[in-house]
């Protein structure tokens, strides 16, 4: 199955947007990961396609964080919810998270990204993976549901 | 992964859309079907007759050798042409519908699309011509090999012909040309065991080879004409 | 970008189709006017690479017309075009696309989109033998954009259209010249008068005419006329 190109855009500028922040900021980046990963010659084989995307995406929002900018980064959740009953319990929720437990619930359940992709990017272990997941989901479900 | 909280974290993480991505994608082209995969498509794109009409004609061929009459292998030889003619019919179907010049302007080569087909319908005969003769052979008595010859040369002979007039003769008159070579050389399969019997006694097999030899080179010969053809449209 | 044609000429054995032509395109629509023999479309086909040049080059920003990136980025719609004769209007884009390295999720959207673009969202899925002339004119246009071409080559494009459907065309093709070269060949004056940024005219296998266009123009009819000393169409 060839991988939609167009909707793994929009998902990894929802990472770096993430990240960042700034929409502008993020689709540079976004651009970039896109750029470096079709000038390489890897951009065939699409098993690999996930891990690279996001490495690369990963790594640029890294360096992005640590070039001279006038303000941090932002480290609470953004604004504008659609539904403020449903997202303030949970807002609160991820605003409680640790941000690399808040980027996983990101990856992993916004943007479907398949386990052994996390795993790889992250260097951990399935089991460690789902388990910190779970724990993660199960404290939102219970907030959600009051 | 209740749908609830799946939803709730998709508005959560929501983020306003990206603005440069249709100009992205215009600027740089996505390179997503390699040499495999094309050819996976353009097999796709044989039509499903030519599959169901080889298939017929083979099991016709094998009803003829489960009669184990003596001429079974003959009048089978004499039905290869008619395989022949479906795999010609199919290859020539761009120049036939005029969808050579829009084919021809597209990235992928028609070349290799118009061989991925060919490949593709020629794998295919060259298996179930390859699975009727050893099986005319155990049933109608005589060599593997022999019995290859036999079926494979007058298939070579109408591809050979066939290429030539679909070539030379344009649209579907082409076709035309094309069925007539094939029911000509069936005729001649047909006419030569009866007229020339001699011609199948095991002492003749070297003309065959020969034959098979000859008809070969043709079909190698056209085989090229018709893919150099495919480096421009031709003018009638 | 820059279409760059040198010395560009094609010869047969008892006429010279087109002889010696040079050109420099950039962005928008670039008219080609000239009667039918005059060698606009065999000059189109080189330009797309399916004819090659008995003399002469083909680059686009350097690239040169045999290279597979060229077609990359080339959408062409010819004067007659076939098709298969159990496809339906999707299945045509979607042969296309694939023979144009489309993957098949985004060959699958771009022809919807498309199909909607041209008008023939609702046919889509009905066989291309049932279409009009006009329909089949729309399809034709259609598949030219499944690449999202950077150049847009388009031959006669408006022949057996009704005045509507050719008010509607020219909307399209002015669109695309804001961001692509287009080369629009026509005999038909009211087809690029209004639209073109620059202007060609070919007669003979000769560019005869060759200068930027002011769409306000209202005297292209008499300039052809002038310049094909009462040949023309």
């Amino acid at each position: 199955m060839a991988l939609d190109i167009e909707e793994q855009y929009e998902r990894i500028y929802r990472y770096c947007y993430f990240r960042l922040r700034d929409r502008h900021w993020a689709e540079d980046v976004t651009q970039e990961t896109f750029l470096r990963w079709l000038s390489s010659d890897t951009y065939r084989d699409t098993g690999q396609t996930l891990q690279y995307l996001y490495t690369i995406a990963r790594n640029l929002c890294i360096d992005e964080g640590r070039k001279p900018h006038s303000e941090p980064l932002p480290e609470d959740m953004p604004a504008e919810p659609d539904d403020p009953l449903l997202s303030l319990a949970l807002r609160s929720e991820l605003d409680g998270l640790p941000p690399e437990d808040r980027e996983l619930v990101l990856l992993r359940v916004v943007n479907e990204v398949p386990v052994g992709v996390l795993c790889r990017l992250y260097g951990v272990s399935r089991f460690a993976l789902y388990r910190r997941l779970r724990g993660i989901l199960k404290r939102l479900r219970q907030r959600l549901e009051g | 992964m209740d749908k609830k909280l799946k939803t709730a974290l998709n508005i959560a993480f929501a983020a306003p859309p990206p603005e440069g991505k249709a100009a992205f994608f215009r600027a740089h082209r996505r390179r997503e079907l390699g040499p495999g995969e094309l050819l996976l498509t353009q097999a796709g794109y044989v039509r499903w007759w030519t599959w169901a009409g080889s298939a017929v004609l083979f099991a016709v061929i094998l009803v003829l050798a489960a009669g184990r009459e003596p001429g079974a292998v003959w009048t089978a030889s004499a039905l290869t042409p008619l395989l022949a003619l479906i795999a010609v019919a199919e290859w020539g179907r761009s120049r036939r519908y005029g969808m050579e010049e829009l084919e021809l302007s597209c990235r992928m080569p028609l070349r290799a699309a118009l061989l991925a087909r060919m490949a593709a319908v020629g794998l295919l005969h060259l298996l179930l011509l390859g699975l009727a003769a050893p099986v005319l052979a155990l049933w109608g008595g005589g060599k593997m090999l022999q019995a290859g010859a036999y079926l494979l040369t007058p298939y070579l002979l109408t591809t050979a012909i066939g290429m030539e007039a679909s070539r030379r003769v344009r649209g579907q008159e082409g076709l035309l040309a094309c069925a007539a070579a094939a029911f000509l050389v069936c005729a001649l399969g047909m006419c030569a065991w009866r007229t020339w019997p001699n011609l199948y006694r095991a002492e003749k097999v070297p003309f065959w080879w020969a034959a098979l030899a000859l008809t070969l080179a043709a079909s190698a010969f056209e085989f090229v004409k018709t893919l150099k053809e495919t480096e421009e449209l031709r003018w009638n | 970008m820059e279409l760059t044609v040198r010395e560009l000429s094609k010869h047969y054995k008892d006429k010279k189709a087109v002889d010696g032509v040079s050109l420099r395109l950039t962005e928008g629509i670039n008219g080609l006017l000239g009667a039918n023999g005059a060698g606009k479309t065999t000059l189109m086909r080189m330009l797309c690479g399916i004819l090659k040049p008995t003399a002469g080059s083909v680059a686009l920003d350097g690239v040169d017309v045999s290279n597979e990136d060229y077609r990359a980025v080339l959408g062409y719609l010819p004067q007659d075009f076939g098709y298969y004769p159990d496809f339906t209007g999707l299945d045509f884009l979607l042969y296309l696309a694939a023979l144009k390295g489309l993957s098949r999720p985004h060959a699958k959207r771009k022809s919807a989109e498309l199909l909607e673009l041209v008008g023939l969202a609702d046919v889509g899925k009905k066989k291309i033998r049932t279409y009009s002339g006009g329909m089949r004119q729309r399809l034709g246009i259609a598949q030219a954009l499944l690449n999202d071409p950077r150049l847009l080559i388009v031959d006669e494009p408006t022949a057996g259209l009704d005045p509507k459907e050719r008010v509607r065309f020219r909307n399209l093709l002015a669109d695309l010249g804001h961001d692509s070269i287009v080369l629009l060949s026509t005999h038909i004056v009211s087809d690029v008068e209004h639209i073109a940024d620059h202007m060609l005219m070919m007669s003979e296998g000769h560019i005869i005419l060759d200068e930027p266009w002011d769409k306000s123009r209202t005297d292209l009819e008499q300039l052809y006329l002038e310049e094909f000393g009462g040949e023309g169409e």
